[in-house]
């Protein structure tokens, strides 16, 4: 049996682990209990900070880039990105996983791990250029006055995610939403 | 009365450098005394537990390093929020303080914590009547105007807070200028 199939299985057990409890919190033995391997053999043959560079990178590959992709292809424009906003505002943090798995660990890491900053450099490259086609979109549809002012706009909405990553946790749905829609308003 | 054996701005300090920079969750009580040279009897005596000098680390932080002070002089509004909001990417170098807001920091780790909750909540309570005010000694502002921009200012706190862990500071500071001046575009009218 191949071994590169085991790791690539592995490695989606270990995603939602990291996905909802972040990286510090979680111990070898959550680890090895929910991928249903040993603790000694995680602790010795892969380590945590290589797993959770896999867990990313799986992450990014099977949740992140068909996002960006539909995204871009989305005939509402910028439309698409305020219901993707919406949604995340709407879900429950307690049944499942919604927020961004990579902005929690940015989040709680910060510049701990150097090994993480080309994971973020590319994440922002291609969130940058899907929401551009977005609002190029919009722009064309004439929804957007100013092209010039598109990359402000790009930036603040970024902002706008990483933000509500935290402040989910904290406020309600309903609240959540008016702020959003507040932010979206300030784009003409 | 008995002297303290120990000055309790000083232990709350280290205490915030220690939760700030290691996490609070696996920072047990050992290693907080390891890091203050305070024994664990006189830290329980005065703070009650782990929980009650997480709180107190909050207040003397809340007190020392939120900036409100900037919020006064209205002559150039993005002005003094930009200082207030870009406060937090130059910490005094005496400090020792990380870049960024020990705050919002532990928030995202502490998300699931009652007493995380209710200060955090009540945190932006403050920080939205001190927007208020600030905004209300703006000339001629229109109110409801007002209520928008500080409901904005408020949500942003967090947002660019969050923005240093991804961009280097200068250009966190470029987007902080240009998402302050989308955010009260309302008032050059």
């Amino acid at each position: 049996m191949s071994r590169q199939i085991d790791q690539a299985e592995l490695i989606k057990k270990a995603v939602p682990i990291f996905w909802v409890n972040g990286f510090r919190a979680v111990s070898y033995k959550n680890l090895a209990e929910g991928m249903g391997v040993s603790q000694s053999f995680l602790y010795n043959q892969w380590g945590k900070e290589q797993l959770l560079l896999d867990s990313i990178d799986d992450y990014l590959s099977r949740e992140i880039d068909p996002f960006f992709h539909s995204l871009e292809h989305d005939e509402r424009g910028v439309g698409a990105i305020r219901d993707v906003y919406h949604e995340v505002a709407k879900s429950n943090y307690s049944e499942e996983p919604c927020t961004c798995m990579l902005m929690n660990i940015a989040l709680e890491l910060r510049h701990d791990f150097t090994s993480l900053d080309s994971v973020y450099g590319k994440f922002l490259h291609d969130m940058r250029s899907a929401y551009t086609k977005a609002f190029q979109r919009s722009f064309k549809d004439g929804n957007i006055q100013d092209v010039n002012k598109i990359p402000e706009y790009v930036e603040m909405l970024i902002g706008l995610m990483f933000g509500l990553n935290l402040l989910l946790h904290y406020k309600s749905t309903e609240e959540l939403i008016v702020h959003i829609d507040a932010y979206f308003d300030l784009i003409d | 009365m008995r002297p303290k054996e120990f000055n309790r701005n000083s232990v709350l300090e280290k205490c915030i450098i220690l939760f700030w920079k290691e996490g609070f969750t696996t920072t047990g009580i050992e290693k907080i005394v390891e890091h203050t040279g305070v024994n664990r009897y006189s830290l329980y005596q005065e703070f009650g537990n782990k929980d009650g000098i997480l709180l107190a680390s909050f207040e003397l932080y809340q007190e020392r390093n939120i900036p409100f002070d900037l919020l006064t002089s209205t002559s150039l509004v993005n002005d003094s929020l930009f200082r207030f909001y870009s406060s937090f990417f130059h910490p005094s170098t005496e400090s020792n303080y990380p870049v960024g807001c020990y705050i919002s920091t532990l928030a995202m780790e502490l998300r699931e914590k009652d007493a995380m909750k209710e200060y955090f909540n009540n945190f932006q309570i403050i920080l939205k009547s001190k927007f208020d005010d600030f905004l209300e000694l703006v000339p001629g502002i229109d109110q409801s105007d007002a209520k928008t921009i500080s409901e904005n200012l408020t949500f942003y706190y967090s947002t660019s807070i969050a923005m240093y862990v991804i961009f280097p500071i200068e250009e966190t500071e470029k987007y902080l200028r240009n998402n302050l001046k989308i955010i009260t575009k309302c008032l050059d009218k």
